[in-house]
């Protein structure tokens, strides 16, 4: 499809720890069309940032992009050359992560921050600078004549959070990657961080790749979810679907794991166990040690992503029987 | 039959900013300002605040970390602090992050063996202690001769929660016991809470700034902001009839259940966090609410009951004027 | 058991295992110095001055005839004594200090930083000079001076630490369930400044020895005929054409037993630190 604007196949990250090795994702596989926001949602260690690093190259020793395509409108993104990337990076994919003092450089005002990007595409450094005064605008930051001058310390989290955004945005890039963007904020804060990506995005047709554990982020803006677990893409449909038909029992169990209701209405389902140990390469289903529903046939099997329904597909091997 | 069991009136809590040798001309961060609370015994007070809203100093006060510069402090009747020291502190804690919430040098045994001892039980009550509690949080005995960073955030909570409650307090504060865990650990977590709660009558102080979380585990709730109670009342009082400017627009900041949600009425603010140095005469939210008129800005509204033990701190609360 | 298992696997790291036989040879060499030295530090014999290294003198004998060898052997024994004073002094200083600046704060801080910086910013020989010309020269002498004139880097640097440690959940989680600053002070934040504590006094050993040797060099240090490594050296200077082992081994020493304490305090650092995962 012409729409398609990211497509990864078959993602193999590991990282090296003494002598073993962890597999941090392992072979997934998912596409983000034009226009569209993805979101990656699972818990800690299930591999999702881990996977955004790898589609900007980001992943250095002890850890390695074993396999795998990432093709970015139709580029292959690991086969390219150090420079090539580079200025990919920021002009066609930007990133915004979770903490945004650590991604500010303290040491330069935000107003040098934006225009720095603007003048690496050969924008003047005048019209940088303007340029980078109506970004802070477009992005709602109050007083934006004085705040352009001011260094990152100077503004709370949610501004410098406004801040990156529009540091990213300005220079229209086709994808945004955003690594839990909200995570560390307040929730009004958030809310208004939401919204600003929602109307920006709308704006410039930009794609969003959302990583996140918080189904509530997920529910407000994503057009489509994958689910992952333990590095593996086990669901992957139109947000909808996988509210209303959880097909894989992670993905149900956590939902229903999620404090939507009150106490006296009664308890919260756990999962009992813990996430496996990803050193060891998976035999069967990664999930069947603390699955409920779990046949000897999990044990065995590896189970892959097949389409259960339209747009709509999980990797349980109970589920395909159905 | 409800008594109350923590009471706070009137209490007040400045910070001085900056380092000058003369005691005027100092700014001061006005943490809390004439806050007013009653937890009463059994119950779980769930206290929501954003950044700067005080209830983290509250939460220190109350657990006899920091004296209040004015206002009384009772727990179970008897004051909390007697000028700059504190008498007894009554509660017990459980805090955010959980690999800090232990000594890194100290085995679970020891960590869970400290406290006792500290408060005069003998070497072999202790270990009875630690055992049954240990069972009641679901951590394994194999795991008590282990060091915290072999621990993974569920048990190291699960530890911690087992640390406060062991000592029979009469409250627990819990200053946002799961943010750091992810959803299924923290569904155990709360669980967990839930189930001591019931076996053991306790209080619970639940700070938290996630709204699912605090309306699943709340019997009531208190919205605090800039320092000063704005709304507490009763759980789904506060969710179906809020009647102040910042709990509706907190509430609607909630990120939705469900995807159909998303396009509800999102009462956004503007602005940023209020500052707590320079605080204007009037209500502390004044500036950011959409509905303010000028008596708000002059007058601090009072926390009035409006009826059922809901009490609102808006001078409009109620009114035609205001369309909430 | 988990020490054991740790031990196994420091013992697999070659530099600390280096490390660990260098500075063990100086120790040994302290304490067995009468059974390996064939004479006295102070022996001489005029007859066999300024003797180049051979059978019976395997480092060659200074101006006096005496054995380079041995008075090399027995330096250790002055070199390490004063070394490790110094150290432990400082260490005993410059902690308490830090943590009391640390933990309460306020006046407490301000009294005990203003001492700090005050120290701090004198030139370190000149005080230590000072200090030992008012006391008279010695080795125990130069190793207090020593002492007081550099605590103040430990005291800087605990601070910190404790500053961070005080606001931590566990502190925190102690003073509500009763525990007294005292007590928090040897329990919970004393164990967990170990590493620190390690890695400050490593850094400091050595600088320990390098001053107890310069301060040889000025004829500060042990008085003759002690063998101060600092003072032979220096006494070789003249002869460095005619003999130049007079001076070259002594310095060896010095390079020697730095080096090894260094390699082998890495090990020991990771070996009290329970994080680390064998």
């Amino acid at each position: 499809m012409n729409d398609t604007i990211l497509q990864v196949k078959d993602l193999n990250v590991t990282f090296a720890a003494g002598r073993s090795i962890v597999h941090a994702v392992s072979d997934i596989c998912f596409s983000i069309q034009k226009g569209e926001t993805f979101a990656l949602v699972g818990e800690s260690g299930c591999g999702k940032s881990t996977t955004a690093r790898a589609i900007m190259r980001l992943i250095r020793d002890p850890g390695k992009i074993n396999s795998g395509e990432i093709l970015f409108e139709g580029r292959d993104l690991l086969g390219m050359r150090e420079n090539e990337i580079a200025s990919v990076r920021g002009k066609s994919i930007g990133m915004i992560f979770q903490n945004p003092l650590d991604s500010l450089n303290p040491v330069y005002t935000i107003g040098g921050q934006i225009s720095e990007g603007l003048v690496i595409d050969k924008m003047e450094k005048k019209a940088a600078w303007r340029t980078a005064a109506r970004v802070l605008r477009d992005v709602q930051i109050p007083d934006s004549d004085r705040r352009i001058k001011a260094y990152p310390y100077e503004i709370s989290g949610g501004m410098r959070q406004r801040v990156m955004i529009g540091m990213m945005l300005c220079r229209n890039p086709k994808l945004l990657i955003a690594d839990e963007p909200t995570t560390a904020l307040d929730v009004t804060i958030q809310a208004g961080i939401i919204e600003l990506m929602n109307s920006l995005r709308q704006a410039h047709d930009t794609s969003i790749l959302l990583i996140t554990h918080d189904f509530g982020v997920v529910a407000d803006i994503a057009d489509r979810v994958g689910v992952m677990y333990a590095g593996e893409i086990v669901e992957l449909g139109e947000v909808f679907a996988i509210f209303d038909r959880p097909m894989h029992p992670y993905t149900q169990l956590l939902m229903k794991a999620l404090p939507t209701i009150t106490k006296n209405e009664g308890r919260l389902t756990t999962i009992h166990g813990s996430v496996p140990n990803l050193t060891e390469a998976a035999l069967g289903c990664r999930f069947a040690d603390r699955c409920p529903d779990a046949a000897d046939a999990c044990r065995t099997t590896h189970p892959v992503l097949h389409e259960l329904e339209e747009g709509h597909y999980c990797s349980c091997l109970k589920a395909q029987v159905k | 039959m409800e008594e109350t069991l923590v009471n706070l009136e009137h209490v007040r809590k400045y910070f001085t900013v900056g380092k000058s040798f003369l005691k005027r001309n100092r700014a001061s961060v006005k943490a809390i300002d004439d806050v007013s609370l009653q937890i009463r015994s059994g119950e779980t007070l769930g206290l929501v605040g954003e950044s700067g809203s005080g209830k983290t100093t509250l939460s220190k006060i109350i657990l006899g970390l920091l004296p209040p510069d004015s206002g009384k402090i009772l727990i179970g009747g008897n004051p909390l602090y007697a000028g700059e020291k504190t008498v007894r502190s009554a509660a017990g804690a459980v805090f955010q992050d959980p690999a800090s919430s232990l000594n890194p040098r100290a085995t679970v045994y020891e960590s869970l063996n400290r406290p006792l001892i500290v408060n005069g039980c003998s070497t072999d009550e202790a270990r009875k202690l630690i055992l049954e509690f240990t069972e009641k949080v679901n951590i394994g005995q194999e795991v008590l001769s282990r060091f915290p960073y072999e621990l993974s955030g569920g048990q190291q909570q699960r530890v911690s929660i087992a640390r406060a409650i062991m000592l029979h307090p009469k409250l627990i504060v819990l200053d946002e016991p799961t943010s750091a865990l992810d959803v299924s650990v923290q569904a155990q977590i709360l669980n967990v809470l839930l189930d001591l709660q019931q076996e053991f009558g306790l209080t619970y102080l639940f700070i938290t700034h996630n709204l699912s979380v605090v309306r699943y585990m709340s019997d009531r709730i208190c919205v605090m902001y800039g320092g000063k109670i704005m709304e507490v009342g009763e759980t789904e009082e506060i969710y179906s009839s809020y009647r102040n400017p910042y709990t509706m627009s907190l509430l609607s900041s909630m990120p939705p259940l469900h995807p159909k949600d998303r396009s509800r009425k999102k009462y956004l603010l503007s602005g940023d966090v209020p500052s707590l140095i320079n605080v204007g005469v009037g209500c502390r939210f004044c500036a950011r609410c959409r509905f303010a008129k000028e008596r708000c800005g002059q007058e601090p509204p009072e926390l009035r009951d409006i009826g059922g033990g809901h009490l609102v701190a808006c001078h409009y609360a109620g009114s035609e004027e205001l369309h909430l | 058991m988990r020490i054991r298992e740790k031990l196994r696997l420091i013992l697999k790291n070659p530099m600390f295992v280096l490390g660990f036989i260098m500075f063990g040879l100086v120790i040994a060499a302290a304490i067995l110095a009468p059974v390996i030295a064939r004479h006295g530090y102070a022996e001489m014999d005029i007859g066999k001055k300024l003797m180049s290294p051979c059978g019976e003198y395997p480092l060659g004998t200074d101006e006096y005839g005496r054995c380079i060898f041995c008075r090399v052997i027995y330096g250790s024994r002055i070199a390490l004594t004063v070394g490790l004073l110094a150290v432990v002094i400082e260490t005993v200083i410059g902690v308490t200090l830090g943590i009391l600046s640390g933990y309460y704060g306020r006046k407490t801080d301000s009294v005990i930083m203003f001492l700090t910086d005050m120290i701090w910013s004198i030139p370190p020989i000149i005080l230590a000079m000072a200090i030992v010309m008012l006391m008279g020269p010695s080795a125990q002498n130069v190793a207090i001076a020593i002492a007081l004139v550099t605590w103040a880097q430990f005291t800087k640097i605990v601070r910190a630490k404790v500053q961070a440690m005080r606001g931590l959940s566990y502190i925190e989680a102690a003073h509500v369930y009763g525990e007294r600053n005292s007590q928090i002070i040897l329990r919970y934040i004393l164990p967990n400044l170990t590493s620190t504590i390690i890695i400050l006094a490593s850094l400091a050993l050595p600088s320990a020895i390098l001053s107890t040797t310069s301060m040889g060099f000025l004829g500060l240090g042990a008085q003759e005929p002690l063998p101060d490594w600092g003072m032979i050296l220096s006494g070789g200077i003249q002869y460095i054409k005619k003999a130049s082992w007079i001076s070259i081994y002594p310095g060896l020493a010095i390079v020697w037993t730095v080096l090894g304490f260094n390699l082998s305090a890495e090990g020991l650092k990771e070996l009290l630190d329970p994080r680390l995962k064998v």
